[in-house]
């Protein structure tokens, strides 16, 4: 006898204990107020400013559109979301939104051309330490939301309880856990995967590696300075509360890359 | 006989070109696979996502294992032909490719995003890049 589903619910509160009742296992796990489906798709889409986004993209509290999830699941398309952004400006003034589809776009294709790839190191780590040095397991701090920065916490939970964090964040939280706690990017990006309602194992793997330096000529990391100016009016970014980051690039590639004859020239 | 329309979690709208290939009678379904999310480690979040999504589309869904429930709903409907969206996903394309060996399955490509005029240089986003924006900023991605 084939088990089939309930589609019509009174309520989003309804929809979510059915859910949760096909996962017994989850039942206590937090849930996205992001609301799934077409209808929410084209709400977002309607939203968009391809414009402001340009120029405000890297702030936490920048115009982004919110889209990931939908275009992930094919609930909206890239076409279709590019359509609408080269009617609201010429293409230099929506430049910088089209090259974002674009990335989704060219993830995508690395995806179809070699499956496998997505879980291996598309080429060495360009850190001064080879693929070996890197823990495997995510530790439970981290899990948890227990690191010694403030900023770091904030990150973890926004991610745990909505399922999104601002691209500029993940970059953050993807080179806080490779480069500072000389973890794997692949358990960090299975713990994204997880919660993220836009993870893509395409995106999310691929753009990990290139934190890493392994899709990149050079890892990325940050400093204080550059944490405050793009996401102090949203997360908790104070130099007492994240001891960790608050230096020159110069200082920090030399203590989180002290082999790198590259990165400490 | 009427076609069976298979939408997996690439793909989840009603405007999916899938939907113009099958026969206008074709039934359409989405298979909720709990092993599926586990191995993918999907959180309850993600689960309420999809279903959510699910729900607004004119699929059926059946819980179950994704390969077991395809051939059972294939026989039930006396689909002699299958029609899904294209993925990367490789244990989508294990169904797939297995599927193949006992139903007349046809992938169909969601709607480009550019057009290209050779093979994509995926060596580093920028070399992509400046192939795709010849495109880029087109209505449907085409000159």
């Amino acid at each position: 006898m084939m088990e089939k589903l309930q589609k019509i619910f009174a309520d989003r509160a309804a929809l979510i204990d059915y859910v949760r009742a096909l996962s017994p296992e989850l039942a206590d796990a937090p849930v996205s107020q992001t609301v799934g489906g077409r209808q929410a798709g084209a709400a977002r889409l309607a939203q968009l400013d391809a414009q402001s986004y340009g120029s405000s993209r890297n702030y936490l509290d920048g115009a982004v559109s919110y889209l990931s999830p939908y275009i992930r699941h094919g609930i909206v398309t890239l076409n279709e979301t590019r359509n609408l952004a080269i009617q609201q400006g010429a293409p230099k003034q929506v430049e910088k939104f089209v090259q974002e589809l674009a990335w989704r776009d060219f993830w995508q294709r690395i995806y179809h051309q070699s499956p496998a790839k997505i879980w291996r190191d598309i080429e060495p780590y360009k850190t001064g330490y080879s693929a070996d040095h890197y823990a495997t397991e995510l530790p439970e701090d981290i899990r948890q939301a227990r690191t010694p920065s403030a900023a770091m916490n904030f990150f973890i939970k926004q991610l745990i309880d909505t399922g999104y964090l601002h691209n500029h964040a993940r970059m953050y939280l993807a080179a806080y856990i490779v480069h500072w706690r000389h973890i794997a990017w692949q358990a960090g990006a299975q713990f994204f995967l997880t919660h993220l309602l836009d993870g893509d194992p395409a995106s999310n793997n691929l753009s990990f590696q290139w934190v890493a330096s392994t899709f990149s000529n050079k890892p990325y990391f940050f400093n204080l300075e550059n944490l405050q100016k793009f996401a102090g009016s949203v997360a908790p970014c104070a130099a007492h509360d994240n001891v960790d980051f608050d230096d020159s690039y110069d200082a920090l590639a030399a203590r989180l890359f002290p082999h790198s004859e590259a990165l400490n020239g | 006989m009427a076609d069976l329309i298979w939408l997996h979690e690439d793909m989840l709208r009603a405007t999916h070109p899938v939907f113009a290939h099958a026969s206008d009678d074709a039934t359409a379904i989405f298979i909720w696979d709990d092993a599926y999310f586990d191995v993918a480690g999907y959180s309850l979040k993600r689960r309420v996502f999809l279903y959510e999504t699910i729900c607004q589309l004119p699929v059926d869904i059946y819980r179950g294992d994704m390969m077991a429930l395809l051939g059972q709903l294939a026989e039930a409907a006396a689909a002699q032909k299958i029609y899904t969206g294209t993925s990367p996903n490789p244990a989508l394309q294990k169904i797939m490719q297995e599927l193949s060996a006992t139903h007349e399955l046809t992938q169909i490509d969601d709607e480009p995003f550019v057009t290209l005029d050779g093979p994509a240089d995926l060596k580093r986003f920028f070399r992509y890049w400046n192939q795709a924006r010849k495109t880029a900023f087109d209505v449907d991605g085409a000159n």
